[in-house]
């Protein structure tokens, strides 16, 4: 058969599958379950936010008697960080707008000399231009109230971003996008073939011109576009936060392909849903929690953690964060999203060898 | 050209020999009964003349294909009613053969005269959930004749209609024999065979213990005016 027959049969099968699923209470309900914790996960922040005091995230060099005055106020909340990289860090993790400041270490002479005061001050990058003037004003009216001088935060050149190894909010995101491509993959595309199985239209599919390579990479582009139609409503949840869309794009691609391929090679060797439904969750398992349990590094030791990197969603939570950082560079995303592809073909390499045993 | 050829066709499944040794030609246009009882190996026998079986011995080809070894070829040419209601349940009447006519490359068009050939235009647009099995049936043969298939392997085609719809797909089947469809056609009932068949194999126990026409076969009868069944009892020692 040409090529273009192949490109046929494949596209009939993947947009039957595309519509159905849609009509397939199962596969739809995964779907919008998936989608629904994730806006939800979201938006809680926000939520959460409504109730809470702006918050000062400040490194105190020179421990000034500002900070002391500071601690005693009810109009916000102060974190004291150790160093100006844990008040950056801290600035750049949370999943709200947090002020970061600097007070250098001669704060009470400049103070004492009774000039204007400026502070640099650090604010997040995913932040919009609005909410960083909002809580720079709101700290400014705050600090020249309490100093009795006018004070000005200066944030120019200081606007942070998550980085590669960023916990936090990044982390978090890298996570909504993570869960969405492993539980549509492993869960609806092992159904899609469940269906036909338990149906007895794979048969009818097999004794016409398909063949069960056209079968599964049918199968692996409908489970492909729900994987990206749900990481392209999770981006857009996340939108301000993602600073290299190709990345952010290359990485729920083969994300996708990697989920999709775990997910066929379920539907290829299992018969019943039920036998489905397990696996996948068994599989979720140690695909979501080493994701976690890297991040712990004060927990566990380096061995461990250093094991758990090789892990493909551990590797693709890394590049969803480069994708978030300021710079990309290649070294900071091209072993990992080499193994996440490597682990995807692995998969497929599989899916190929038991659908030609089954073929039969 | 032999339209159906089977060659000392055989079948193990673990072990145990659900087909042995048949063989059997069927001439193009022919109406070829395969009459047995349940595990006889009828539908064993179809899965291997239609590809979805790789025989453990012997050879077979059908529409000039070697079902082994040239089964890409042979998929055209064949189409295949099953022993079960394989169809898509969420998608219309309509849909189910667009989606099988985009499979095998046939034009739109074919789909509405097909479904004028089994009588089912008036609920093309409905979804199959709500077919009655007859109406399921009838669009099942739709799908196995949507590409024009040469041979048309029918497994149980009646078994569970009303009589009445039993009648009108045994009356489809006649006509697509008149128009030079092969039709190899597993059945239960033995008025249907007798009725439908220009000939017909009675299997029992994987091996093919008779085949001839049925007038034939009732002739060879030990009773006057012995029926097919007679015919079928006298040859296995049991009854369907």
């Amino acid at each position: 058969m040409n090529a273009r027959g192949n490109l046929r049969i494949v596209w009939a099968i993947a947009s039957k599958d595309i519509v159905d699923a849609i009509r397939n209470k199962t596969t739809l309900s995964t779907i919008l379950s998936v989608l629904f914790l994730v806006v939800f996960y979201r938006l809680m922040p926000a939520w959460e936010s409504g109730d809470t005091l702006p918050r000062l995230a400040i490194y105190d060099a020179g421990g000034s008697s500002l900070a002391a005055q500071l601690k005693d106020s009810t109009e916000f909340d102060l974190i004291e960080t150790s160093s100006q990289e844990n008040m950056i860090a801290y600035v750049g993790n949370k999943d709200i707008v947090v002020m970061g400041l600097t007070l250098p270490v001669d704060f009470d002479q400049l103070l004492a000399s009774g000039e204007e005061l400026e502070l640099q001050g650090y604010a997040v990058h995913w932040a919009t231009d609005a909410a960083t003037a909002e809580v720079r004003a709101f700290f400014e009216q705050h600090l020249s109230e309490l100093t009795g001088k006018p004070v000005a935060i200066d944030i120019d050149g200081n606007i942070v971003h998550t980085q590669k190894d960023s916990r936090g909010f990044a982390f978090l995101a890298s996570v909504s996008f993570i869960l969405v491509l492993a539980i549509i993959g492993l869960s609806m595309v092992p159904n899609l073939m469940i269906e036909e199985k338990r149906a007895r239209t794979m048969d009818a599919l097999l004794i016409s011109p398909a063949r069960a390579g056209h079968i599964a990479v049918g199968k692996a582009i409908a489970g492909l576009f729900y994987c990206l139609t749900a990481a392209a409503l999770v981006a857009g949840t996340y939108t301000a936060l993602i600073t290299h869309w190709w990345l952010a794009a290359l990485a729920v691609v083969c994300g996708s392909l990697f989920t999709v391929s775990l997910g066929l090679l379920l539907g290829s060797t299992l018969r019943v849903k039920q036998q489905v439904m397990l696996w996948a969750w068994l599989l979720l398992i140690p695909l979501l929690m080493p994701v976690f349990l890297v991040i712990a590094t004060d927990l566990f030791p380096a061995g461990l953690i250093a094991a758990l990197r090789w892990v493909p969603t551990v590797a693709l939570s890394s590049v969803f964060r480069v994708s978030f950082a300021e710079t990309a560079p290649l070294a900071h995303f091209g072993p990992e999203l080499a193994l996440v592809v490597s682990s995807a073909a692995l998969a497929l390499a599989a899916v190929a060898w038991v659908v030609r045993r089954s073929d039969r | 050209m032999i339209a159906i050829k089977a060659r000392d066709l055989t079948r193990d499944y673990d072990g145990l020999r659900a087909v042995d040794g048949i063989s059997f030609a069927v001439e193009p246009g022919e109406i070829f009964g395969f009459l047995g009882p349940n595990g006889a190996g009828k539908t064993t026998t179809i899965r291997m003349l239609t590809g979805q079986l790789r025989p453990t011995f012997g050879k077979a080809w059908v529409a000039g294909c070697d079902v082994v070894d040239e089964r890409q070829q042979l998929k055209p040419q064949i189409g295949v009613v099953f022993d079960c209601q394989n169809i898509y349940e969420r998608l219309s009447g309509r849909d189910n053969l667009l989606f099988t006519a985009r499979l095998y490359g046939v034009k739109r068009s074919r789909v509405q005269k097909v479904l004028e050939q089994v009588g089912l235009v008036e609920r093309a647009r409905d979804k199959t959930q709500k077919y009655s099995n007859g109406m399921k049936q009838r669009l099942l043969i739709a799908r196995a004749l949507l590409h024009e298939p040469r041979v048309l392997f029918l497994d149980e085609p009646t078994r569970g209609l009303d009589p009445g719809v039993a009648r009108d797909i045994r009356a489809i089947v006649a006509g697509l024999a008149k128009q030079g469809v092969t039709v190899f056609l597993t059945t239960h009932y033995m008025e249907e065979a007798d009725n439908l068949s220009d000939r017909v194999a009675i299997i029992d126990r994987g091996r093919i213990v008779a085949i001839d026409t049925p007038e034939q076969l009732k002739a060879d009868s030990d009773q006057p005016d012995a029926s097919l069944e007679d015919a079928f009892i006298n040859l296995t020692g049991r009854s369907l």
